[in-house]
């Protein structure tokens, strides 16, 4: 019974996977049902992942090696005092250690792959020696990435050089908005494609 | 009431019927549309394919079930493809359902590697919290970001494999498969530009324009693309599967989505058309 | 001292973080390891605050007998059929747990996420309008990559592999590395904000 794959499993992902596509048809019982079902197994999901993956091996090496872990677990479930009032104050030791780390972790971490880098990568020569092709792609790179960047210059009135530049922005924004409309509709398609090759192929065996 | 007025009352659900008959219809007789390879998805390929053998690549699972449809297939090729070439890998994810996606796949392709062992040739540590802080642990010690075991609550000393890979720097390569954050932002800021390590991912295709942007900069050296990636990255490995299978009802989905964008236009300029003469 | 206090350890901790960073004495290395992997179990350690965020919504509703609240006991069932079989199997990779994965969650989200397709199937009919210059560009731009990344794109015309290729390395690029450069830089105008204590959105009104 616990063999992946066997008729048992493959029947209650069947079962699941018609009693939400119901819902195309109107909503019902079994949708609502299933509805609430995913929710609580995503939750039950997500408490066993933390327990195992490293709620366990903390406590673990708590007792074995690294007693010291015990201050961040305590850290950790400082957040739990807000659920009462007059404790409620102790949970903010909780969020901002966290949000504390966070912040000086973006801080010295995203600024040169996701700037630096970046804006390397944006440096290209506007008359490139390898043909008019190349010259042509290098521009829309620069000229696109300053007008995009100008686009977003709120305190700046739209005229002259940072309206022009912003009205490039403008453009290429909209291309790449609309490459990530045909990426986005690709993803969803295969999705429904993935599931529908389930029932027909592994549940009915009508396709291989 | 008109035709086009009509037209433009159409019921929803007949539209979702004739999405579903288009995907069933193709699926039952596929056209065999040839898949093209991208230089993207061949960049990805070589990569793999110039690892010598017994080098360690890290597989990061950085997806969900949302996602398997488009990164399963890839995931299972690229695990194929490394294993052929005698390469090892360590799997892990940031992402919390990754743990189970990396033992899934090595479910699905194990019984073709039978002289491949589990902590010899291939270990999964699951998924850890921290997401791109999980990652810089790694690059200093595995075994203190895993706290000591691995996805199965084994101990890593008890894995031959654990003992070469000490941290993410012993990996040649890194093979990430995204789907959003906790994702691309991280791996490139931990280990493609301050530790070149080469990073290679493949990505739904909702990822897909973010993830070009490092590709351009060379922070990415190759990129499996959704669903037509992994049937690309199928066909060079010369094992058709679920993406290849795919490929021609995701073909004709696009045309009826533009051909529905197409027949709502024109529904909309006779309708604003009648509505003006009036 | 209660807004205070706290609000102070996060900046030790994020200058900490930050000066780490920039400064690879064996001392500042040595505390920011700790440092790391006492983020990474105090964030574990807060996992149950969804459940019970969850938990307080649907026990209300099934004790004041709202309109649902039987499914309200089928999303309490979900938990525990999980937690029993995650701690009857011993581990989340164990076998059990991984079928029970795969037979429940897997296929509910991965079909949640498949009816996408289906509205947006019936958006791109229904309200997809091509009103302005803008939205033409938008719409051309997704036809070529639609068409460009499938197979079928290549036989109605050859050049749609070729404008996907392009449109995806040059002008979607430039595109969104000014959108992500631009977001860098409020992440870090952000961050710093939070570290200097003048963001305090992020303690709810607690």
């Amino acid at each position: 019974m616990w063999v992946s794959g066997s008729t048992f499993q493959l029947w209650m992902i069947a079962f699941f996977t018609l009693a939400i596509f119901s819902v195309l048809y109107k909503d019902n019982p079994f949708y609502r049902l299933v509805e609430h079902l995913y929710i609580g197994t995503s939750i039950g999901y997500s408490v066993m992942l933390a327990w195992f993956q490293f709620g366990k091996p903390t406590i673990a090496s708590i007792i074995k090696d690294k007693p010291h872990y015990i201050i961040p677990t305590i850290i950790g479930l400082l957040i739990y005092c807000r659920y009462f009032k007059p404790i409620a104050w102790l949970s903010r030791y909780s969020l901002t250690f966290t949000l504390g780390y966070s912040a000086g972790y973006v801080i010295s971490k995203d600024f040169r792959p996701l700037f630096i880098t970046q804006l390397t990568a944006t440096v290209q020569p506007l008359w490139s020696s390898q043909g008019l092709g190349s010259t042509i792609n290098n521009l829309v790179l620069v000229l696109g990435v300053v007008g995009t960047l100008t686009y977003f210059l709120f305190t700046q009135k739209r005229t002259g050089v940072i309206g022009a530049g912003s009205t490039v922005g403008k453009w290429i924004m909209m291309v790449a908005f609309g490459s990530a409309f045909g990426n986005t509709v690709m993803a969803r398609m295969s999705l429904a494609l993935g599931r529908i090759q389930f029932l027909l192929g592994d549940w009915l065996h009508l396709i291989k | 009431m008109g035709f086009w007025e009509k037209a433009q009352s159409l019921d929803q659900r007949w539209i979702y019927l004739l999405l579903v008959l288009v995907i069933a219809g193709i699926l039952f007789k596929p056209v065999g549309l040839a898949v093209e390879i991208k230089k993207e998805t061949q960049a990805a390929y070589d990569a793999i394919d110039k690892l010598p053998a017994s080098s360690i690549m890290w597989l990061g699972a950085e997806y969900d079930a949302a996602s398997a449809p488009e990164l399963m297939p890839a995931m299972m090729s690229v695990m194929r493809h490394a294993l052929r070439k005698d390469v090892r890998i360590v799997g892990g994810a940031m992402w919390e359902q990754g743990g189970n996606m990396i033992e899934r796949a090595w479910n699905n392709i194990k019984a073709e590697f039978p002289n491949k062992k589990y902590g010899e040739h291939f270990v999964n540590v699951g998924y850890k919290p921290g997401g791109g802080i999980f990652l810089q642990k790694m690059l200093s010690s595995v075994s203190d970001a895993v706290l000591g075991v691995d996805a199965r609550g084994t101990q890593l000393s008890q894995l031959p494999l654990m003992g070469e890979f000490k941290t993410l720097k012993d990996a040649k390569l890194v093979f990430a498969f995204l789907a959003g954050d906790p994702g691309t932002n991280d791996w490139v800021k931990h280990v493609t530009d301050p530790n070149k390590i080469t990073y290679v991912a493949a990505a739904t295709s909702v990822s897909v324009p973010g993830a070009m942007v490092f590709v351009q900069s060379g922070q990415m050296t190759g990129l499996i693309a959704g669903l037509s990636g992994a049937a690309e990255y199928e066909m060079l490995i010369k094992t058709p599967g679920r993406a290849t299978a795919g490929m021609d009802a995701q073909s004709f989905t696009h045309v009826l989505v533009l051909l529905f964008i197409i027949l709502g236009n024109i529904g909309y300029v006779m309708q604003k058309g009648k509505k003006a003469k009036a | 001292m209660r807004n205070e206090a706290p609000i102070f350890l996060g900046l030790i901790v994020g200058l900490v973080v930050i000066i780490s960073n920039f400064f690879r004495t064996a001392t500042l290395t040595v505390v920011r390891s700790e440092l790391d992997q006492w983020y990474m179990i105090a964030l574990n350690f807060a996992m149950l605050v969804g459940f019970i965020n969850v938990s307080r919504i649907h026990v209300d509703k099934i004790n004041k007998k709202r309109e649902g609240w039987q499914y309200s006991i089928a999303l309490f069932v979900g938990v525990l059929v999980f937690v029993v079989v995650g701690f009857a199997a011993g581990s989340s990779s164990a076998p059990r747990f991984q079928w029970l994965f795969e037979a429940t969650l897997d296929p509910m989200q991965s079909t949640m996420f498949s009816l996408l397709a289906f509205y947006i199937a019936s958006a791109a009919y229904r309200a997809f309008r091509i009103r302005t210059r803008e939205a033409t560009v938008l719409l051309v731009a997704a036809a070529i990559i639609m068409l460009g990344s499938v197979p079928i794109g290549r036989m109605i015309w050859s050049f749609f592999p070729v404008a996907r290729s392009w449109i995806l390395s040059y002008p979607n690029t430039a595109g969104m590395r000014g959108i992500q450069v631009a977001a860098v830089l409020g992440g870090m105008a952000t961050a710093l904000r939070i570290l200097l204590g003048i963001e305090r959105g992020y303690l709810g009104g607690i």
